[in-house]
């Protein structure tokens, strides 16, 4: 049936998108929601909505897709709200560690539901579709950490937030982009790397780390897509349902469990192709964590009263609904 | 004329030395970034953006001195071959685009800074605001305009009267030897 | 008009400036400008521009070009590369052509610490140039040698194209390091093979010198050589130990040479200031101009010619090699107009599916078939990068006298891609073994 909805798409005119995105063109996020995300709207609006991706960084570079889509470089984007920091304050409260997220279902629906109810005003300069999560990172090193002990003074690769997060741990922080993290893991240069475990496999990093240490309460990293306002205006209120609609299910039905599953496949790779270890850290060795990071949390309250949001407001928003959708999605 | 030519040349100078100690300061902080991480393991945690914004303003400062000493290549055998009124004109006209353009950049590039100071975009580990180095490389373009205006002007005059007054070319170091085994 | 359509103007208009002796860098970001404006919007395009233009200028891979520019242009000036040179003179200089098959043998072990072939072209060749003009050697021989040979530096690792092919595929970025090693020695004797056959045909190319004796090359092996094995020594140690990543291998290389140079009181204040002068002139050049075909990349992106074009190839009824060297074709054709990563990028996602899961072609011998082809993109016209880096740095040479030195290299290249094509373990054995 597509090919007479192209036709009749043709009579009705339709509307090209370019959607800019920086995964690999084989990654999940493309093939898996991208993909049939536009498929499924394309098919949905009679061929009247037809959206062209352009991955692996092709159309604009990581940090550049948000103001891109502002500006109309790209109609829509699809990129992280940290890669471009202080960008977006308030949205940081969800990246923040000493929230534990069971896996990216919690934390996609905690984004997702907490930006429609914050409704910041940095995002309101565009479209915003849907906001999914990686969910939880761990820690993969070379040499085992099993306590706060063994992370003294270990040089961790980590950007941003993360870095802050590493050295109250007391950890080294090295910061370097994830391209040039495989290198200097196999080299030694960096001991280790906190980040989503998709990366053992992705980035091949399990190639060169030999530990895992599960921390479901030191990472997130929100992603956003996002649409020209323009654009968006320009459309049909009927097309603008459907595109509500059809992202809706998508977000549902497959973005907030895209990391869940590759952190899955990524995991089996891990241990049972490359023979890496997992360590889980025990209650009291969690608390001491988590007792060292929550500082962070109250700091970022503090800078954001200073700056006339209100901080606790978001701070709680956050934690509400991690405690909701962490009993829903164990 | 000949006034306004030696203040862009001059101003030109002072900011490509500005980066070549730019240049010299990437080096040392990457070294001695290493020597702290691998001797004391305590690396400094700003190296990685510090060495970019600091490359991305060496760069932006030396593009107007480059232009200067002709460095930006380009394919010169087909004009060349052409009577010098005809490659005057050519080149009043690609000089008149090029200047335009790049003009246009440092007025975009400028409301690009002041977006990112609104937004308040700061680097991701340091938090270091990014605005001041993109200020910096569009102070770097505006002085690669104004030599091509000057380029503009001197070929425009070249068009008119064919009277040579050329920018002076410094002297282009390592490869005069070469120069010289080409020319005979 | 459709973005096609665009794209392919663009495209001859971009041509047209150039003939007109617009410098390339503008020419590549002022029709990319245009045409994205006309596809999208002026404040789009602007935005865009403005974007690349800082992103390229701060990228952390891109940055250590300037490193290792400036390393070579201070060996230069503090007379290490001449000492060096003098040293393989006495070894080999009596052959003919020797001093430029040296310098391919130099091209290959920079490439063990430099990741890049442009920074390889501009280091080498800031060093061997002057020395190949000493010896009188003919200058579209010494310059094209030294563009060609850049292209070692990303076949032997690290590499930076096998980092972003390795990422763009999913493949190991590991595998495909050491599969470069063979290939990467096979094109260097290539190369030399190339310079010995033409210059032992017309001597005055590169005309061989007295034999030296085993007593003079021992006097110049103390004079030159000790002071480059050192540098070396520290830079590939360091490396392979883990003290720094290759990123920060440049910086690592100017400061040894700087050391070194002032150690043996070899550079003087001035000679320091024309490093800095020569290595800021053609490091802004370069950068200059990646920024431009990113942009006129950009434009491509949008247009969707390469798309295009990559389907086409891939829908051709013809048996598995007939594809594989249609789609080589299109790199090549490609690669006259857009920069090597670009390329890489935006055509990967089409022609590794193609050639992996339809052909059934490894992954790992693909990439390395991939990096030949860029290489051949990389030294042919109009758009070239290694050749513009060489003109960068000797300005004065007119770019067609490079452009016509590069024929022998281009046919090794060949040679090779067809070696490659026959015996693919040659790229497999190697990563096999690791797994
Ligand atoms: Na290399
Ligand atoms: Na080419």
């Amino acid at each position: 049936s597509s090919g007479s909805s192209t036709e009749q798409g043709k009579k009705q005119g339709t509307v090209e998108l370019n959607l800019a995105h920086f995964f690999p063109a084989t990654h999940p996020a493309e093939t898996e929601l991208i993909q049939p995300w536009a498929k499924a709207i394309y098919e949905a609006t009679n061929g009247q909505v037809k959206i062209k991706s352009n991955p692996g960084e092709t159309l604009l570079k990581a940090d550049g897709i948000y103001d891109g889509v502002v500006s109309g470089v790209a109609d829509i984007g699809l990129s992280c709200f940290s890669y471009t920091r202080g960008r977006f304050p308030v949205l940081e409260a969800f990246e923040l560690p000493g929230t534990t997220y069971n896996n990216s279902k919690v934390a996609s629906k905690v984004a997702w539901e907490g930006i429609k109810q914050l409704n910041p005003k940095e995002v309101q300069d565009t479209k915003l579709l849907m906001a999914f999560a990686t969910g939880p990172g761990d820690l993969f090193t070379k040499v085992p950490v099993r306590s706060l002990e063994d992370l003294q003074g270990l040089e961790i690769r980590a950007t941003g937030l993360s870095a802050d997060t590493l050295k109250v741990l007391g950890a080294n922080p090295v910061a370097m982009p994830q391209s040039d993290a495989y290198e200097a893991l196999s080299k030694g240069v960096v001991k280790g790397n906190l980040s989503t475990v998709e990366v053992l496999k992705g980035w091949k990093h399990a190639e060169v780390t030999q530990y895992l240490t599960r921390t479901p309460f030191l990472y997130n990293t929100v992603f956003f897509v996002t649409m020209n306002l323009n654009k968006w205006n320009s459309l049909s209120p009927e097309n603008q349902k459907i595109i509500e609609d059809v992202s809706k299910k998508y977000f549902e039905e497959v973005a907030i469990s895209l990391w869940d599953k590759q952190d899955e496949a990524a995991l089996k790779y891990a241990f049972d192709e490359k023979g890496m270890k997992e360590i889980k850290l025990s209650d009291q060795e969690t608390s001491r964590w988590v007792n060292l990071v929550k500082p962070m949390q109250d700091n970022f309250v503090k800078k954001m009263n200073e700056k006339g949001f209100q901080g606790q407001q978001i701070m709680d928003t956050v934690k509400a609904l991690a405690d909701k959708y962490n009993q829903e999605y164990k | 004329m000949k006034k306004f030519e030696g203040l862009v040349t001059g101003l030109s100078r002072v900011l490509n030395n500005i980066a070549g100690f730019c240049m010299v300061s990437v080096m040392a902080l990457v070294v001695v970034n290493i020597l702290l991480r691998v001797l004391f393991k305590h690396p400094i945690l700003g190296t990685y953006e510090y060495v970019i914004y600091t490359t991305a303003v060496m760069i932006g400062l030396t593009l107007a001195y480059c232009a200067v000493q002709n460095g930006h290549i380009a394919v010169d055998f087909v004009v060349e071959r052409l009577p010098l009124k005809v490659q005057a004109v050519i080149d009043t006209i690609m000089n008149v685009l090029a200047s335009s353009f790049w003009a246009a950049c440092v007025w975009q590039t400028c409301k690009y800074a002041q977006k990112m100071t609104a937004n308040g975009t700061v680097s991701p580990t340091t938090q270091t605001p990014i605005a001041p180095f993109i200020y910096l490389v569009a102070i770097g373009l505006l002085a690669l305009t104004l030599v091509l205006l000057v380029k503009t002007i001197e070929s425009l005059k070249k068009a008119f009267s064919l009277s040579d007054i050329s920018m002076p070319a410094p002297n282009v170091g390592a490869v005069e030897s070469i120069q010289k085994a080409v020319t005979h | 008009m459709s973005p096609i359509s665009v794209g392919l103007i663009s495209i001859i208009v971009f041509l047209i400036l150039l003939t007109l002796r617009m410098p390339i860098a503008f020419a590549m970001a002022l029709v990319g400008f245009a045409g994205f404006a006309y596809l999208t919007s002026p404040a789009a395009a602007f935005s865009m521009v403005t974007n690349e233009i800082f992103s390229n200028f701060s990228s952390y891979s891109l940055g250590v070009i300037a490193m290792f520019v400036w390393m070579g242009f201070l060996a230069f000036y503090s007379g290490i590369g001449t000492r060096l040179y003098v040293f393989a003179y006495k070894l080999i200089g009596h052959y003919p052509g020797g001093l430029a098959i040296a310098t391919q043998a130099a091209c290959a072990v920079f490439g063990a610490i430099c990741g890049s072939n442009t920074a390889t072209a501009a280091t080498i060749g800031a060093i061997a140039l002057p020395e190949m003009n000493k010896y009188k050697y003919d200058v579209s021989l010494a310059t094209a040698s030294v563009a060609a040979g850049g292209v070692l530096g990303v076949l032997i690792p690290p590499s930076v194209i096998f980092i972003v092919y390795g990422i763009a595929t999913e493949q190991s970025v590991g595998k495909l390091f050491i599969a470069g090693i063979i290939p990467g020695i096979i094109l260097m004797l290539l190369y030399m093979a190339a310079i010995y056959i033409i210059t032992s045909r017309k001597k005055e190319l590169g005309p061989p010198g007295e034999r030296a004796d085993w007593q003079e090359r021992f006097t110049a092996l103390r004079g030159g050589l000790g002071e480059v094995l050192v540098i070396f020594a520290i830079s590939m140690g360091g490396l392979f130990v883990g003290w720094f990543t290759p990123t920060e291998a440049g910086a690592v290389g100017a400061a040894g040479v700087l050391g070194v140079a002032l150690l043996k009181r070899s550079i003087s204040w001035e000679g320091f200031n024309k490093s800095l002068l020569d290595a800021t002139r053609t490091t802004a050049m370069i950068m200059l101009l990646i920024a431009g075909a990113m942009i006129f990349g950009r434009l491509m992106a949008i247009s969707r010619v390469p798309f295009e074009l990559a389907q086409l190839a891939g829908n051709l009824p013809l048996p598995p090699y007939a594809v594989m060297a249609v789609i080589l074709l299109i790199y090549l054709i490609l690669g006259c107009f857009i920069d090597a990563l670009a390329m890489i990028l935006l055509t990967i996602p089409i022609f590794y599916p193609i050639a992996v899961n339809t052909l059934g072609y490894d992954p790992i011998w693909f990439g390395v078939i991939i990096v030949l082809t860029v290489a051949m993109g990389v030294i042919t016209p109009p758009v070239g990068m290694n050749v513009y880096i060489i003109k960068g740095i000797a300005p004065d040479i007119p770019l067609e006298v490079i452009f016509k030195g590069i024929w022998p290299f281009l046919w090794a290249i060949i040679v090779c891609l067809a070696i490659m094509m026959a015996f693919p373990q040659l790229a497999t054995f190697l990563p096999g073994l690791i797994s």
